[in-house]
């Protein structure tokens, strides 16, 4: 479990989720995983507001915001070059299509999915739109 | 088969006999037993004058090649080259033995230290079309004519029996619960049929088939031989008894034997359906009088065994795509005519309901209403049955032997013995229930003394059938993962259509129809979403509880309070939910069991999915807390619920005010406070504050409220 944290300098994330009960289990897996929560937003304003001005190695964004979709957060991420991962009780074909490269974490949330998805999003960060 | 015929009064007699050690071999052929090393025979076994011209005990310590011609020493000596120790059995045809006429086959095993050469009579030159070539051709040939699983074994039969000149060839098919049933069968003129019969787990116990999916092909010319010892019994050199796994000449269980001679088999040879590294089934052939197959017939046999496994492998594969696809096909053919009645649950119990898991009986309960087609208990056994699955409180519950759960159920095991149930809704009256029969009445059995008849012994392979028989009394034929996952992709369905079923227009069936698709990806949405709530609800409990118990208790009751929600909104069409619903609901859910005094007062407000969802699980804190600590706790305690809806801006003020329980302590921030007050902040970017009095406690939430209530 530690293996991101022993490896590579300590990561950091911001969480877009919308349910506090989903967050405090996230912030708790991502603990255990070794990396450190930056920001976290649970509606549209706030997530852009963090979007446009923290930094993380990586973000974590659930697609829907209490039925808001939350598109805007991503496209301000992508251009500011953040690897995103998203995560959503939608599957892939229920996604818009220009996000279609970027990694989705299916929930329920599984522990080594994450893991893995967080290594090849940081390792190998997809832009699409930005030349 | 093996039986348990030897021992009328142990079903068990059998699991424990070392078959594969049986220190003798069945006596129509010779087997020798090499060191490794120099090729010298150490142990003898058969009929070593007629085949070799010697005496067993004169061959002992002798080499190969002084008994055999120097191509069995050419052909052991080539295969012992090859890199690996252990050879599987091979074969060489038609080697002569120094002091004898007859051409010879030889059948040749070893391991790190043994070499086994099993010797037989080679088969009389005959017409080449009798080549086992050609019939190996011939059988493999109609494994591509079939086009279904029960064609293919069909047809199988009927090639096998033609091809060998057996009496009878059957396929015998092992199912989940490890009985068997007889699939195929093809049979000569004035012999019994066992079509369709079904043999106890016991016939062919652990060991047996084990052995089986070791080997491929078995033999027994003659059911009343004499076996043959091995001598000396033990291998001076290697201090074992032989592992006779990998022979022909293996002699059988006397059981075995006795089985086969009451079924009135004099010769047999079996295959093994082999798929997916088990044993799926064997086909066997039975001749009426001893029937001989020779060396390169029963590699033919192999080969074909082998072909026909794949061949198998690949129906089972298609005929699963086939049965989901099936599955989904009579699902949407229910729910298009759930829709297109009035009636969500009219038309639901017709055959297709039946079918669609392989059910004799089904009943669809909503309401008081109860809807049955098939065979199923009578009406009051069915309230019965319903009202004791409403306790269980689980929206599946599945068995094959109900009165083992349900006593009452022994009184309808005919027709009832396996339940599958699955509930439609949060009220726990709607289920749809689907019956099966008691499988020892549903099937014939092979070998039961009732249906014996005229010659009868003939139909009866064992005498303990009737015990056996009796450990199965009110058992059904297992559900398999298919039912299961059928009847839960049934109830996903039919809980949308039956929550959705709330002043329905014509209008809105026609939307319906077309949002169906749409409905069930949003569905699957909501689902994965849920579960992505429950796995952190796991988290969390895990924290707080004390014990597994309280841990589980406490989880149940967040996932009901949720529960809640959702079949709330469901009922609502996801548009919103009636605030004072909300409350009453999760008290009625949480506190039935305790006396509660709850005074509301409030105009209702209509709340939108997401502040239903975000307020049900701070009420349900709410409640559980009171029921803990507060006014719910004592008896004698109230909690006074107050709302209303403020403006500029517009926000829902509530509070929740307890009096008359036990005097509060200073809070200590548990989980569920937590909970309470970043659940309202985060989620609906309100406040909620606790003030503790004297007389009890009382939380104040003011929460934004985008649009106000009409």
């Amino acid at each position: 479990m530690m293996e991101i944290a022993a490896h590579a300098p300590p990561m950091s994330v911001l969480i877009v989720e919308d349910s506090w009960i989903v967050l405090r289990g996230l912030e708790s897996l991502l603990g255990d995983l070794g990396v450190a929560i930056m920001g976290c937003a649970g509606n549209l304003p706030d997530a852009l507001r963090l979007a446009q001005t923290l930094t993380p190695t990586f973000a974590l964004v659930d697609l829907n915001l209490r039925g808001q979709m939350a598109d805007p957060v991503v496209d301000c991420l992508i251009e500011r070059q953040v690897p995103v991962i998203l995560s959503s009780g939608y599957a892939r074909e229920g996604l818009p299509a220009r996000f279609a490269q970027i990694p989705l974490c299916c929930k329920p949330y599984d522990a080594n999915d994450l893991m893995n998805l967080i290594g090849s999003a940081v390792k190998h960060p997809v832009w699409p739109g930005v030349h | 088969m093996q039986s348990t015929a030897a021992d009328p009064v142990s079903l068990g007699n059998c699991d424990r006999e070392p078959i594969h050690v049986p220190g003798s071999i069945q006596p129509h052929g010779v087997m020798l037993v090499l060191d490794r090393e120099n090729l010298q025979v150490e142990q003898i076994a058969g009929d070593a004058p007629s085949l070799l011209g010697i005496d067993a005990d004169r061959a002992i310590g002798l080499p190969l090649f002084a008994l055999i011609n120097a191509d069995a020493e050419h052909f052991v000596k080539r295969h012992l080259g090859a890199p690996r120790s252990v050879i599987a059995p091979t074969i060489c045809l038609g080697v002569q033995a120094r002091s004898g006429t007859a051409p010879l086959d030889l059948t040749m095993s070893a391991d790190e230290l043994a070499v086994i050469l099993e010797i037989e009579r080679s088969r009389p030159p005959r017409a080449a079309v009798d080549a086992p070539i050609v019939q190996l051709k011939d059988m493999i040939a109609v494994l591509y004519q079939s086009r279904s699983l029960d064609e293919s074994l069909a047809v199988t039969a009927r090639a096998l029996r033609s091809v060998t000149g057996f009496d009878r060839a059957l396929v015998y098919r092992f199912l989940p619960d490890g009985t068997g049933v007889v699939a195929a069968e093809d049979v000569a003129p004035g012999v019994d049929s066992y079509l369709g019969l079904h043999f106890p787990a016991s016939d062919v116990p652990p060991q047996a088939r084990a052995l089986y999916t070791r080997n491929w092909v078995r033999s027994i010319p003659d059911v009343h031989y004499t076996p043959a010892p091995l001598e000396p019994a033990v291998n001076r050199r290697t201090r074992r008894p032989l592992d006779m796994s990998a022979c022909v000449l293996r002699s059988v269980s006397p059981s075995h034997l006795e089985y086969l001679g009451n079924m009135g088999v004099k010769a047999s040879s079996g295959m093994s359906i082999i798929c997916h590294g088990e044993l799926w089934g064997m086909i066997m052939l039975h001749h009426r009088s001893p029937r001989y197959v020779t060396a390169d017939l029963r590699v033919a046999f192999e080969a074909f065994a082998q072909a026909f496994s794949l061949q198998i492998e690949v129906r089972l594969q298609t005929e699963r795509t086939n049965r989901r696809l099936y599955a989904r096909a009579t699902r949407e053919e229910l729910v298009r005519r759930s829709i297109a009645s009035g009636d969500p649950l009219e038309g639901l119990a017709c055959p297709e309901l039946l079918r669609y898991v392989g059910a004799g009986g089904a009943a669809v309960c909503f309401g008081q209403t109860v809807r049955t087609i098939g065979r199923t208990p009578d009406p009051a056994e069915l309230r019965d049955v319903i009202s004791w699955l409403t306790t269980l409180g689980r929206t599946t519950f599945v068995t094959d032997q109900l009165s083992l759960h349900h006593p009452p159920a022994q009184g309808w095991a005919p027709v009832g013995s396996g339940l599958l149930a699955v509930s439609l809704s949060r009220e726990p009256r709607d289920f749809v229930l689907w019956f099966r029969p008691e499988f020892l009445e549903a099937v014939s059995w092979g070998g039961d003394p009732r249906r014996g008849g005229e010659g009868g012994q003939r139909q009866r392979p064992r005498v303990s059938f009737a015990e056996w028989r009796d450990t199965q009394r009110g058992k059904s034929l297992p559900w398999s993962e298919f039912d299961l996952e059928a009847a839960e992709d049934l109830r996903v369905v039919l809980l949308e259509i039956v929550l959705h079923d709330v002043d329905r227009t014509r209008l809105e069936r026609e939307r319906a129809l077309e949002r169906q698709t749409v409905l069930m990806a949003e569905l699957d949405h909501r689902v994965k979403n849920a579960l992505g709530m429950i796995q952190a609800l796991v988290r969390a409990s895990a924290t707080e509880g004390s014990s597994v118990q309280d841990f589980a208790v406490a989880l149940e009751r967040r996932i009901q309070a949720m529960a809640l929600a959702h079949s709330l909104l469901a009922g609502e069409r996801w548009e919103g939910a009636s605030l004072r619903r909300l409350i009453t609901e999760e008290i009625a859910l949480l506190a039935h069991d305790v006396p509660t005094r709850v005074d509301l007062a409030g105009d209702d407000v209509t709340l939108t999915p997401f502040e239903a969802l975000s307020l049900s699980l701070v009420v349900h804190e709410l409640v559980t807390n009171a029921i803990k600590y507060g006014a719910f706790s004592s008896g004698g305690g109230t909690v006074s619920i107050g709302w209303s809806v403020a403006k500029d801006p517009s926000r829902l003020l509530l509070s929740w005010i307890e009096r008359g329980g036990p005097a509060p302590a200073a809070a200590k921030p548990g989980f569920g406070m937590t909970l309470i007050q970043r659940t309202v902040q985060y989620e609906l970017q309100g406040t909620a504050n606790l003030v503790i009095e004297p007389t009890g406690i009382r939380w104040d939430l003011v929460v934004p409220m985008p649009v106000a209530a009409p």
